[in-house]
C-alpha cells in the first residue's frame, strides 16, 4: 500500500496529516504533536497501580524517529507533554535529556496543557521552552484546549478524539482520529499510554481516521449511527 | 441438647408446621460439630433447618448464665456468633426478619442485623465495635469488614457461617472470594462450622467440597424431594416455517392476557432485559387498566424501586410482574400462582427454579406456562419436559486459580490485620479455587501486590503492600481507600444512571446505549417512555413523554447459552420425532417445519453433523450445526475461522446460535468433506484457539474485570471519580500496555484462560468437536435458506470479525461498502 499524507491548507498554512498520530506544518518545517503524557505510568506506580514502565521512553523513540524522517527544524507540543509532576527521580527525566541530545538543531517548544504544571516544568531540560499562553505564528493559533480565536485557524489537542465507523448498534472500528472543525483542528493522542474519547463531529467538521500505513478521511455517512448532531458540542472530556 | 430442639418441636406445633426429619438431621448435625450443605428446594424450610441449630445453642448459653445476655458467653471479645451470607443484597433485610422472628419465637433476645453495601456507613461503624449476635451479608460486604484493622477480633467469636443460595455464588468469581473469606475465618477458629444451603444442581459433592475446603469434610442433608414440575406450552395458532426470533411471542399477548387475569399473581419471566421492557410495554398497551397492577422487575432498575414492587408482590397487590433472573431468587412471594416462561429457559435447572416460584408450599405441585419465541424453541420446551422426566440436570463449575482475586484478597488482608506470608500461603491453598496453587504462582501475586510485577523493578516509588518485618501491610491511607470501594463493586461494563431532572434515579444502562442516541431521542427504560435530555458526569437526565420511544434500553451481558444437558436433549427429541416415537403438542405443531428442514437439507440427531452452505449473491456462507450452546459455538467459529485465516487473506464474520454458527465471506469457502474436517480438528486446539483470542477484542473485553478486580483500573463512583482522574486508563488501554511492556503478566494469562473457559466454554468445545468428528457428516448445498439457517443469517448483530487482512484494507472496505448502501 502506498503511504499518502492528507494535506490539508488551513487559513493559507499547509499541513500534512501523518499516520503516526502528529502533524506537519510544511512553511515552517515543523512536527506537530499533542498529549504526549510523559511519565502516566510512574504516576500510576506511585499510587499502587501497577503498569509496567516503557511507554514513555518508546513514545519518546517514536517521536524522535518522526522528527528524523520528517527532517523538521522544529517540534511543537500542542500540550500535556507530561502527565503529573514527575518526581525528581523519575527516570523519563533523563530519557527527555537524552532525546534533546540527539536532536541538538530542533527547537523544541510546548504550548502548555491542563497537566504541564508550572512545577513539572521546572523539573524537566531546560532546553525546552513552554508557553502557558496560546502561541499566535503566521496563520495559526497554538494552544492546548479545542477552542476559536479571531486571530487566526486553532490547531488543538486535549480530547484525545476517537471515532467508530461502522453500521448503526453493530460493533465497528474504533480508532484515533484527526477532527476538523471549522476554526480549529484537534489533534489525536500522540502518547503510548493515552486513552480516547468518542467523538460526535457536526455537519461541517470532516474526520480523518489513523489508519497503519495512511490517515484516511472518513466520509459523513459512515459515522456510527449515520445520524448526526447539527448543533456542536464541545463538552467531550479527554480520557486520560 | 435435645431439650431445645423440643423446644424448637413445640413452636413449629404451635404454627401448625410439620417438623422435617431433614430439619432434624440439620441440627443434630450442628450441634455436633458438623460442617455441610443443605439440599432442598426454595420455600420447602431449609433456611430453619439451618438457623435454628446456633438459636437452640444460643438458648442453652442463656441458661447457663442467666444474667448474660447471649452471644456474650466464653473467651472471644466479640458477641457476633452468626454470618449468614446472601448473594443478593436485596433479599438481606427480608432475612433479617425471618432470622429474628425465630430467635425471638423460642424467647430468644438477640440481634440479627444486616450488613451490605445498603447499609449507612455510621451503622457499619458501629456493628465493628458493637457487633450483634448474626449479621447477614454479601461476600463483598464480609470481605470489606476484613479489610479494617479490628475486622478480624469482630470475627473472633463467630462460631457458624451460613451461605445462602450457594449454588448462586459457586461458579463465580464472588465464589472465590467467598473460599478465601472462610479460609480465613477458619484461620481465626478452627473450629468454624460452614453450612450451605443449595438448590438442585447434578454436581452437590462438588459444591460442598468447595464451601468447606477440599480437606474438610461434611454431610449432604437431603431435603425434600423436589416438586413435580409440569410443563405446559401455549402453542401459536399460526407458524412461520422460518424463525425470526423475538416476534412470535408477542403475538400470543391475547392469551397471555387472559390467563394473566385469571389468576390471581403471574410472574412473567424473560431471557434478556430489554425483553421484559417489550413485553411490558406490549402488556400496557393493550391493558391500560392494568397501569396500577402490572409492574417491570430487572436489575438495572433503580434498587428503590425493586424494593417498592417486591413489597408489593408479596402484599398481593400486583397481578403480573414480567422479570428477568432478577427475581429467580429470592423470598417467598407466595401470592404468585402462576409462572409464564416467555422464550426457551436454555437450561433444566433453570426451569425448575422458576417454576419453583409459585405453589410455594412444600409438597406442591409447580406449574410453568412456555411461550415460544421463535419455532425452534418449541423443540427446546418438547425437550426440556424431556429432561426433566430423565432428570438431567446442569451441575455447575467452581473456578479455580483466579489471581485477580487472590491478589485483591491479598491486599484485603494487608489492610486489614496484615499477614505473614507462609501460613497465608498454607491457608490460600486450603481453598478449592487455589488447592492447586504453584510456588511460582504465588510469587508472582506477592510480587504483584508488593512491587507492581516484575516489570516494575524501575519504580523505587512504588508501593501498595509493604514488608513490614515479616508482616505484610498496607500503609498508605489513600490506596486503602481506594481499595475498599473497588472490593464492594460486582463487575460490569461502563453504567450510566438514568435520572429524571430533579434527580430521583430510574436505574442504569450501557454507557454504549447512550452515547448512541442523541438529545431529544426517546426510548424505552423501567417501563417509560423517556426523552434524552442531557448526558452529565456518568449520568443520562431524561423526562418522561408520550412519544413512542424509538428505542428500547440495552445491557450488556451474554445471554445464558443452551445447556449441554438441554442441547443433548434437543437432539434426542428430533430422533424421536424423526423416528415417530414422541408426540407431544410442541412438536405436532411445528410438523411442517420441521419437515421443510428434512426436505430442503436434513434434519440433524445425535448421530449427525449437518453442514449448508449457501452463494447468496456477492457472499458465501457456511452454516454449521454442532449444538453446543452459543458461547461453545463461537469458540468453534472462531477456531474455524482462525484456521482459514492462516491459509490465505480472508475476511469472515461469524453469526452464533445455540444450535450451530455461520461463517460469512465475499470469497469462497470450502464445501467437501476432507477440508472441513482438517478444519474441525482437534490437533493444535488450544494454539489455534489462543490465536484466534489473541487476534479478536475478546480478550481484551475480558480482561476489564481481572483489571477491575486486581486494582489495575479504579471506577470510583459516578461523581466522586474527579481526585482519581490521573490514575484512571481504560481497560483496554492498560491491556495493550501490559501487552507491549510486560508480555509475561500472569494476569494477561488468566484473561485468556477465562476467555477459554468462561467466554468460549473450552471445555465443551473440545467435547464438541470430539463428538462431532465421531457423527456422520452431512454436507448440503443450499438452493435457499432452511428453517434452520435462516434465523443466523438474520441475525447479524452479534457479528465478529475475524481477518488476516490488515486493519487499513479492512477500514477502507467498511467504508466502500458503506458509501454504496448509502448511494
Amino acid at each position: 500500500m502506498n503511504r499518502s499524507n492528507h494535506t490539508l491548507n488551513l487559513n493559507g498554512a499547509q499541513v500534512q496529516l501523518l499516520p503516526e498520530r502528529a502533524l506537519f506544518w510544511e512553511q515552517e518545517n515543523a512536527l506537530l504533536v499533542a498529549d504526549v503524557h510523559l511519565g502516566k505510568e510512574y504516576v500510576f506506580g506511585r499510587q499502587g497501580i501497577a503498569i509496567p514502565a516503557g511507554s514513555s521512553e518508546s513514545t519518546l523513540r517514536r517521536l524522535s524517529a518522526l522528527l528524523a524522517q520528517t527532517n523538521a527544524h522544529e517540534c511543537i507540543v500542542l500540550g500535556d507533554f507530561f502527565h503529573d509532576t514527575p518526581s525528581p527521580h523519575d527516570s523519563w527525566l533523563n530519557a527527555v535529556s537524552e532525546f534533546l541530545d540527539q536532536h541538538p538543531t530542533v527547537k523544541v517548544c510546548i504550548a502548555a496543557g491542563n497537566h504541564d504544571k508550572p512545577r513539572g516544568q521546572e523539573r524537566i531540560d531546560s532546553r525546552i521552552t513552554w508557553h502557558n499562553e496560546p502561541v499566535q505564528r503566521g496563520p495559526l493559533v497554538l494552544q492546548h484546549e479545542p477552542g476559536q480565536d479571531d486571530r487566526g485557524y486553532v490547531l488543538a489537542g486535549h480530547i484525545h478524539p476517537v471515532i467508530s465507523i461502522g453500521k448503526a448498534f453493530q460493533r465497528g472500528i474504533r480508532g484515533p482520529c484527526f477532527w476538523q472543525q471549522p476554526d480549529c483542528l484537534v489533534l489525536p493522542a500522540f502518547g503510548e499510554f493515552t486513552g480516547g474519547r468518542s467523538v460526535t463531529p457536526a455537519k461541517n467538521d470532516a474526520i480523518f481516521m489513523i489508519g497503519s500505513q495512511s490517515v484516511v478521511p472518513v466520509p459523513n455517512n459512515a459515522l456510527f449511527g449515520q445520524r448526526r448532531r447539527t448543533t456542536r458540542t464541545l463538552t467531550a472530556k479527554p480520557s486520560t | 441438647m435435645s431439650a431445645h430442639i423440643e423446644r424448637s418441636r413445640a413452636w413449629f406445633a404451635e404454627q401448625n408446621w410439620t417438623v422435617f426429619d431433614f430439619q432434624i438431621e440439620a441440627w443434630q448435625a450442628w450441634h455436633r460439630g458438623e460442617s455441610g450443605l443443605i439440599h432442598s428446594p426454595t420455600g420447602s424450610g431449609k433456611t430453619l433447618a439451618a438457623w435454628l441449630g446456633p438459636v437452640q445453642a444460643a438458648m442453652e448459653e442463656t441458661e447457663i448464665d442467666p444474667t448474660r445476655p447471649p452471644g456474650t458467653a466464653g473467651e472471644p471479645d466479640s458477641a457476633l456468633r452468626v454470618l449468614w451470607i446472601t448473594p443478593l443484597r436485596a433479599l438481606a433485610s427480608d432475612t433479617v426478619k425471618s432470622l429474628s422472628q425465630a430467635a425471638s419465637a423460642h424467647g430468644l433476645d438477640i440481634r440479627v442485623e444486616a450488613r451490605t453495601g445498603d447499609t449507612s456507613s455510621r451503622k457499619r461503624e458501629q456493628q465493628r465495635y458493637d457487633p450483634p449476635f448474626a449479621l447477614v451479608t454479601t461476600p463483598e460486604s464480609l470481605s470489606v469488614l476484613l479489610s479494617y484493622k479490628e475486622g478480624e477480633r469482630t470475627l473472633s467469636g463467630v462460631h457458624t457461617v451460613i451461605v445462602d443460595e450457594w449454588h448462586e455464588l459457586l461458579s463465580s468469581k464472588r465464589g472465590v472470594q467467598l473460599e478465601l473469606c472462610l479460609a480465613r475465618l477458619r484461620g481465626i477458629n478452627s473450629e468454624l462450622k460452614v453450612w450451605g444451603l443449595s438448590a438442585t444442581i447434578a454436581n452437590l459433592e462438588v459444591a460442598m467440597k468447595t464451601l468447606l475446603g477440599p480437606k474438610q469434610t461434611g454431610r449432604i442433608v437431603q431435603g425434600h424431594v423436589p416438586r413435580e414440575i409440569i410443563v405446559d406450552t401455549l402453542l401459536p395458532t399460526t407458524i412461520a416455517n422460518f424463525p425470526w426470533s423475538g416476534h412470535l411471542g408477542i403475538q400470543l399477548i391475547q392469551p397471555i392476557i387472559e390467563t394473566i387475569s385469571e389468576h390471581k399473581t403471574t410472574l412473567l419471566f424473560t431471557n434478556t432485559r430489554a425483553q421484559s421492557e417489550l413485553w411490558f410495554k406490549a402488556l400496557l398497551e393493550k391493558r391500560p387498566d392494568w397501569v396500577e397492577s402490572l409492574a417491570l422487575h430487572h436489575g438495572s432498575i433503580d434498587r428503590a424501586l425493586r424494593h417498592d414492587i417486591e413489597d408489593r408482590l408479596r402484599d398481593g397487590k400486583l397481578q403480573c410482574v414480567v422479570c428477568t433472573s432478577s427475581l429467580d431468587l429470592g423470598v417467598d412471594f407466595s401470592p404468585v400462582d402462576q409462572v409464564i416462561q416467555v422464550g426457551s429457559p436454555k437450561g433444566v435447572a433453570r426451569l425448575m427454579q422458576r417454576a419453583g416460584r409459585s405453589g410455594h408450599r412444600p409438597g406442591a405441585v409447580s406449574r410453568v406456562l412456555c411461550v415460544p419465541t421463535n419455532t425452534l424453541e418449541l423443540v427446546e420446551i418438547a425437550a426440556v419436559r424431556l429432561a426433566l422426566e430423565q432428570r438431567r440436570i446442569e451441575g455447575r463449575t467452581p473456578l479455580t486459580l483466579s489471581l485477580d482475586v487472590l491478589s485483591q484478597h491479598l491486599v484485603t488482608l494487608a489492610l486489614g490485620a496484615g499477614f505473614k506470608a507462609e501460613p497465608t500461603l498454607a491457608e490460600v491453598r486450603s481453598t478449592h479455587a487455589f488447592e492447586q496453587l504453584s510456588d511460582e504462582d504465588w510469587q508472582w501475586v506477592m510480587d504483584f501486590i508488593t512491587r507492581g510485577g516484575q516489570a516494575l523493578q524501575g519504580y523505587p516509588q512504588y508501593h501498595k503492600v509493604l514488608d513490614i518485618r515479616g508482616v505484610y501491610r498496607v500503609m498508605n491511607k489513600e490506596i486503602g481507600q481506594r481499595h475498599r470501594m473497588s472490593i464492594g463493586t460486582i463487575s460490569s461494563d461502563t453504567q450510566m444512571a438514568m435520572a429524571y431532572r430533579n434527580g430521583k434515579r430510574l436505574g442504569t444502562t450501557e454507557e454504549n446505549f447512550i452515547a448512541r442516541l442523541n438529545v431529544g431521542d426517546t426510548f424505552q427504560f423501567a417501563g417509560k417512555s423517556l426523552e434524552l435530555l442531557h448526558v452529565k458526569d456518568l449520568t443520562a437526565y431524561v423526562k418522561a413523554t408520550r412519544k413512542r420511544g424509538r428505542f428500547v434500553a440495552r445491557w450488556g451481558g451474554t445471554q445464558m447459552p443452551l445447556s449441554t444437558e438441554l442441547a443433548d436433549s434437543v437432539l434426542d427429541t428430533l430422533d424421536a420425532w424423526r423416528d415417530n416415537t414422541i408426540t407431544t403438542p410442541e412438536l405436532s405443531a411445528i410438523n411442517h417445519v420441521l419437515a421443510i428442514q428434512s426436505s430442503w437439507s436434513h434434519l440433524p440427531g445425535a448421530s449427525q453433523f449437518l453442514i449448508e452452505s449457501i452463494n447468496t449473491g456477492d457472499s458465501n456462507s457456511l452454516f454449521c450445526y454442532p449444538f453446543a450452546g452459543r458461547l461453545a459455538n463461537e469458540g468453534l467459529a472462531m477456531v474455524v475461522s482462525a484456521r482459514l485465516t492462516k491459509q490465505a487473506p480472508i475476511t469472515i464474520e461469524i453469526q452464533m446460535n445455540d444450535y450451530g454458527f455461520e461463517l460469512q465471506s465475499p470469497s469462497e469457502l470450502p464445501k467437501d468433506e476432507d477440508t472441513l474436517r482438517a478444519l474441525f480438528t482437534t490437533e493444535n486446539l488450544l494454539d489455534d484457539i489462543l490465536d484466534a483470542i489473541n487476534s479478536g477484542e475478546i480478550a481484551k473485553r475480558k480482561f476489564r474485570d481481572i483489571a477491575r478486580i486486581s486494582g489495575l483500573i479504579f471506577d470510583g463512583y459516578p461523581g466522586r471519580a474527579k481526585s482519581t482522574r490521573q490514575v484512571q486508563a481504560s481497560s483496554g488501554l492498560i491491556f495493550e500496555v501490559l501487552q507491549e511492556y510486560d508480555a509475561n503478566n500472569l494476569l494477561l494469562d488468566q484473561s485468556r484462560r477465562e476467555v477459554l473457559v468462561a467466554q468460549l466454554e473450552f471445555k465443551r468445545l473440545e467435547t464438541a468437536l470430539q463428538a462431532v468428528a465421531k457423527r456422520e457428516w452431512i454436507i448440503k448445498t443450499l438452493q435457499r435458506l432452511t428453517p434452520l439457517s435462516f434465523p443466523l443469517w438474520a441475525e447479524g448483530i452479534q457479528s465478529q470479525m475475524m481477518t488476516s487482512e490488515n486493519h487499513q484494507v479492512r477500514i477502507e472496505r467498511m467504508l466502500k461498502e458503506l458509501e454504496l448502501a448509502a448511494s
